[in-house]
């Protein structure tokens, strides 16, 4: 199934999503801030089509889950909906400017120094990540400015890559290593030890870019393979909760133990990769198992590689690679979409609520919100690629 | 002895072992010529800020490659000079920088800007050079 593609023209850098707004970082310095449903409501398609709107760019939630397992086996309601998406497909979709201007929620001046190398949105606050370290502002809905002007500088560290989860930052400090910052209102894992108001160092291995495997961080490297930060959750319970469960440190596990060969991986919630020889090596990643922790899956073997390696994401829908000449998607149906062309950067929402089956692909002049939808009709444990959905590890 | 040049009221030195196959330091692959030019063209275009100065070895206006990596990683091509100062900024020395392997041989924001502004690094690659990534021409 073809994904469906909506167009927004501009000169942008980078780009979040969150909580029905759309955040746009423009190359003169600027943020654009768009109502994200009101636009996605003045899109001109036949009202047969709103299903696949609604559910494409903004309710990716909607039919996933058990609930409606029963109707997704009844072969001709799947065939229609499916035939919507495909439908919906055909058209080409490109916001006007008179329906951004009308959408537009706030133009102001970018309060962080830019150009960042990453940004995540967690909990209601953006945090920028960059030479100058890492800032914190709140984005929420009530403020004056849709991102607060008032940016605090968190650390100064250098840092390439940035993820949230778990009342945490992962940060990849490059030659550093790999850091967790402590963002909740509770007590950290190291809390007994060390100063909970410093970042941790998890590894002095370098560290490139870094995404959370449940409650463990996968660090990814171009000086060498990868490692895993492999946390268990133990019993801590409290009065006020006495569900909790603490992270606890493990072991730092290196990606060629993992794989059994040298080659750039990475690691999302289930799924850790490993781009080797034209192939990605797929492994499941099951921390609370007390057996075997990581289960060997096929290969699967990629057809579009144009050029060299870069970078690689996963998300709900699929595996993401990036190289010279463009980005080779590889959904969790099996197929493979190839977008051709160098992206400005490019982004997935994989722990979002409402956005997973985005793919956000900024060129010169556009950025192309991609919406990859078979993945609701694939079985979740047996999927051929891209992270397992849950409902429960959603922002 | 190292070979100098004065130029704008500064020495620059040509570092040998960037150019002698030294197994851990990155190599030049332009003359030293066009390392002193590219040095000059820096300086000119205030690409210096204090004791770091970053360079591109222009060809008709387009970046062109200038070195390789050091070892073992010789096989990569990189295309940033990076600059440095000493002596109040009297001394100057330079050699290919490799900004996927070291942050700090990726240049600063200002300057990433202005080469992207006048055309000379496309918006994809300063991305690229910022997260440390494999970063071709």
């Amino acid at each position: 199934m073809q994904p469906l593609r909506l167009t927004i023209p501009g000169e942008f850098y980078d780009s979040q999503i969150y909580a029905g707004r759309l955040h746009l970082w423009e190359v003169d310095h600027s943020i654009r801030t768009y109502n994200w449903d009101e636009l996605i409501d003045s899109l001109a398609v036949p009202e047969n089509l709103n299903l696949a709107v609604q559910c494409g760019f903004r309710r990716s939630d909607y039919l996933y889950g058990s609930q409606w397992d029963l109707i997704f086996q009844d072969k001709d309601i799947r065939s229609t909906i499916t035939k919507k998406f495909s439908r919906l497909a055909t058209h080409s979709l490109e916001m006007s400017s008179s329906h951004l201007t009308k959408a537009l929620v706030d133009h102001q001046s970018n309060p962080i120094n830019f150009p960042h190398s990453d940004s995540v949105i967690y909990g209601g606050r953006l945090y920028v990540a960059g030479q100058k370290g890492v800032w914190r502002t709140s984005c929420n809905k009530g403020n004056r400015h849709a991102i607060s002007t008032r940016p605090n500088r968190i650390w100064d560290c250098p840092i390439l890559s940035i993820a949230a989860a778990y009342g945490s930052l992962a940060l990849s400090a490059g030659d550093e290593g790999l850091y967790e910052q402590n963002i909740s209102d509770h007590d950290p894992w190291w809390a007994k030890d060390d100063d909970a108001s410093d970042p941790k160092q998890l590894s002095a291995t370098h560290s490139s870019s870094s995404h959370w495997t449940y409650y463990s961080v996968f660090s990814s490297s171009y000086k060498h393979s990868g490692y895993l930060a492999d946390f268990d959750k133990e019993s801590a319970q409290t009065a006020d909760d006495p569900r909790f469960r603490k992270r606890v440190f493990r072991e730092t596990i290196s990606a060629e133990d993992i794989f059994h060969s040298k080659a750039y991986s990475w690691g999302v919630q289930d799924k850790l990769c490993q781009f080797l020889n034209g192939e990605l090596k797929v492994i499941r990643y099951s921390p609370w198992y007390d057996g075997e922790q990581f289960e060997e899956l096929p290969n699967l073997e990629l057809s579009h590689e144009k050029g060299g390696f870069v970078s690689a994401e996963s998300s709900t829908f699929g595996y993401i690679v990036e190289f010279d000449g463009g980005l080779s998607v590889v959904e969790s149906d099996g197929s493979e979409f190839w977008i051709k062309g160098e992206p400005v950067s490019w982004r997935v929402f994989p722990k979002s609520k409402h956005y997973a089956n985005h793919l956000h692909v900024i060129y010169d002049d556009r950025l192309v919100i991609y919406s990859f939808n078979s993945d609701y009709f694939v079985d979740q444990d047996e999927k051929i690629a891209g992270i397992k959905f849950n409902p429960r590890t959603r922002g | 002895m190292s070979r100098t040049l004065q130029t704008r009221g500064v020495t620059y030195i040509f570092k040998e072992d960037h150019r002698d196959g030294t197994a851990q330091k990155s190599q030049w692959t332009i003359s030293e010529d066009d390392e002193f030019r590219s040095f000059e063209y820096a300086f000119d275009s205030n690409w210096i800020e204090e004791n770091v100065g970053w360079g591109l070895y222009l060809v008709n206006t387009i970046p062109a490659f200038l070195g390789v990596a050091e070892l073992p990683n010789r096989h990569r091509l990189l295309f940033i000079a990076k600059f440095v100062g000493s002596d109040r900024g009297k001394r100057w020395h330079g050699y290919p920088a490799n900004p996927q392997d070291h942050q700090h041989d990726t240049p600063s924001n200002d300057v990433l800007l202005n080469w992207s502004e006048r055309g000379f690094v496309s918006r994809a690659k300063m991305r690229k050079i910022l997260k440390g990534q494999p970063c071709n021409l």
